[in-house]
């Protein structure tokens, strides 16, 4: 019984943690990205900035469920390169994961930076030091809690993606509640899942809270 | 070089950023500002005191017109250039920002450490800038623990720590009690002397003005309606602006039970109320009886005191004058003649 646990939890780990660290990856910087362009008085640098902010927002509020349909000839393309499905997931959770942090980052640093308009001016820092000496100082509180929400959101989008095969506590769940029902083995996945996913969340922020 | 023109503004016209060019927040300023000066200025809501100090720290650029500092033109420079400007300019306000997860002295630091001074000077100056403000026991605290005295405070040596010429101080004596104006007060003093600043401050507090300033200028919707020495306009305003800050001044240093009486428009069932002023008059009583005298008028003193402005005593008299509103301007007309100044501050009624 616990082998069948343990191995699920093992695969949503697995897929909970490449993708959160490819979020992070992407999307802080790509938050970043977009924010420094929030005050680019070039016409390509505005237009850009709009694009990219539109789509984030858009990307924003399409359901997981959908971005995962939206992706299966890429999954399709990695599964016939003998890559696993757990594996092959991974792609679909990091681009929803990278979408809802980069978001967060540029709307926070957008925020700061309106904020900060004046003192930055005031002291003649460049957009580099203004970033690294002021914006990024200010605004690590959030981008923490948003990195953990990201996080906490991947576990919920691998428990859907576990309903559609991809492994895990969520085809565990899926599989005794519905395929042959268990009830003891559909409590502990799902509780399980719900417990990973409040420890994503909270777990920094208690970390922030106590430094 | 010129030092009398230490601050120089040629009709500087300005808008806010994305507004239409007509509705302008300055119209053409001229304004000249000696080194070293204490500047003042006046002016009520909306009227463009905090656009004028933003267009002196080059934070906006304007419309049209020059800014010149120290004899050198910043209106066209580059933005690069406009930076390095711009840090002998500091900026104080009520609202600064902080760092809060920062420690005050790493907020201080911060100036420095855009210009990438070396560690150990970066310390010596936090720590001297700390010292001057009084808040060297503040060193490790952050910011969000510091009351607004405090706060206004760690602004003034994140300004000070970066080598300024220019301090501008924008409405930061508002919601300050008494104690902490007066630390404030005294402590702008003293840097402006260790640090030989220029000193240019937006407040509607008189007693701030009576006690830092040397000059004033009063802005009215976007303009410098009058610009006099601190003296001249507590014994002579010109404009309406400046009378209007002199009534409601006085009005507040009347007692309670006279001043909730005082109305603006003069009837036949109310008489004048009347604020005198005189320096270097060498016989009032003498010249104020002549006049009720000679006018028919008779008077009724509410208060009498002294009070220092710009390091100079002046004698300030409020009287209740009663007559016939054409013998009383006529009579203010020749006590003025006389040396004393003298200005409705309103009327009350008739006491039957």
């Amino acid at each position: 019984m616990f082998q069948i646990l343990i191995n699920a939890l093992r695969e949503t780990l697995l897929m909970v943690m490449y993708a959160s660290i490819f979020s992070f990856l992407l999307g802080i910087p790509l938050g970043m990205l977009i924010a420094n362009m929030a005050e680019a008085q070039s016409r390509l640098a505005k237009t850009t900035f709009n694009a990219l902010k539109g789509f984030l927002q858009f990307g924003g509020t399409i359901p997981y469920l959908v971005i995962m349909l939206a992706l299966i000839p890429c999954t399709n393309w990695l599964l016939n390169h003998k890559i696993s499905f757990t594996t092959a997931t991974i792609l679909p959770l990091t681009i929803a994961g990278t979408m809802m942090l980069a978001h967060h980052v540029a709307q926070q640093l957008i925020a700061s930076q309106n904020k900060w308009q004046n003192t930055i001016k005031a002291l003649g820092a460049t957009k580099k030091q203004a970033l690294l000496l002021i914006l990024l100082p200010e605004s690590l509180e959030a981008i923490i809690k948003a990195a953990a929400n990201t996080a906490a959101a991947i576990v919920g989008y691998s428990f859907i993606a576990g309903a559609f095969g991809a492994g895990g506590l969520g085809q565990l769940a899926i599989e005794k509640t519905i395929g042959e029902p268990n009830f003891l083995y559909a409590c502990i996945s799902i509780s399980t899942l719900v417990a990973l996913q409040q420890i994503f969340k909270y777990t920094p922020l208690l970390i922030i809270k106590h430094k | 070089m010129d030092q009398s023109q230490f601050i120089n503004l040629k009709n500087v016209e300005s808008t806010y950023l994305g507004a239409r060019q007509e509705e302008l927040y300055l119209k053409g300023i001229n304004l000249t500002v000696a080194a070293g000066e204490t500047l003042g200025i006046i002016g009520r809501a909306d009227s463009g005191k905090s656009a004028l100090l933003r267009c002196i720290a080059l934070l906006d650029r304007p419309l049209t017109g020059l800014v010149a500092i120290d004899n050198k033109n910043l209106t066209f420079l580059a933005s690069r250039e406009i930076s390095n400007e711009r840090r002998a300019i500091g900026l104080i306000t009520a609202k600064a920002e902080f760092l809060n997860s920062k420690s005050v002295m790493e907020n201080i630091a911060l100036p420095l450490k855009i210009q990438e001074y070396p560690k150990d000077k970066i310390r010596t100056s936090c720590e001297q800038a700390l010292e001057t403000v009084g808040l060297s026991d503040k060193y490790h605290s952050t910011p969000a623990t510091l009351n607004q005295l405090q706060r206004v405070l760690l602004d003034i040596a994140r300004n000070i720590v970066n080598n300024i010429k220019i301090l501008l101080c924008d409405d930061i004596f508002i919601g300050l009690e008494q104690k902490s104006t007066e630390i404030l007060i005294s402590l702008l003093r003293k840097i402006q002397h260790e640090y030989h600043l220029t000193l240019i401050l937006t407040t509607n507090d008189a007693e701030i003005i009576k006690t830092l300033c040397q000059n004033v200028i009063i802005m009215q919707q976007g303009e410098i309606v009058e610009k006099c020495s601190v003296l001249d306009l507590f014994t002579r305003p010109i404009s309406d602006t400046a009378k209007d800050f002199i009534r409601f001044t006085t009005k507040h240093e009347l007692p309670w039970c006279l001043r909730r009486r005082i109305v603006n428009q003069e009837t036949a069932e109310h008489h004048a109320l009347i604020r005198l002023n005189f320096t270097e008059c060498l016989a009032p009583e003498e010249i104020l009886n002549n006049t009720l005298e000679a006018y028919d008028l008779k008077m009724n003193i509410i208060q009498a005191f002294q009070e220092k402005i710009a390091d100079r005593i002046i004698n300030v008299m409020i009287i209740e004058i009663f007559g016939e509103a054409f013998t009383v301007n006529n009579a203010m007309s020749f006590l003025t003649n006389n040396g004393l100044q003298s200005e409705i501050i309103g009327y009350v009624p008739n006491i039957n």
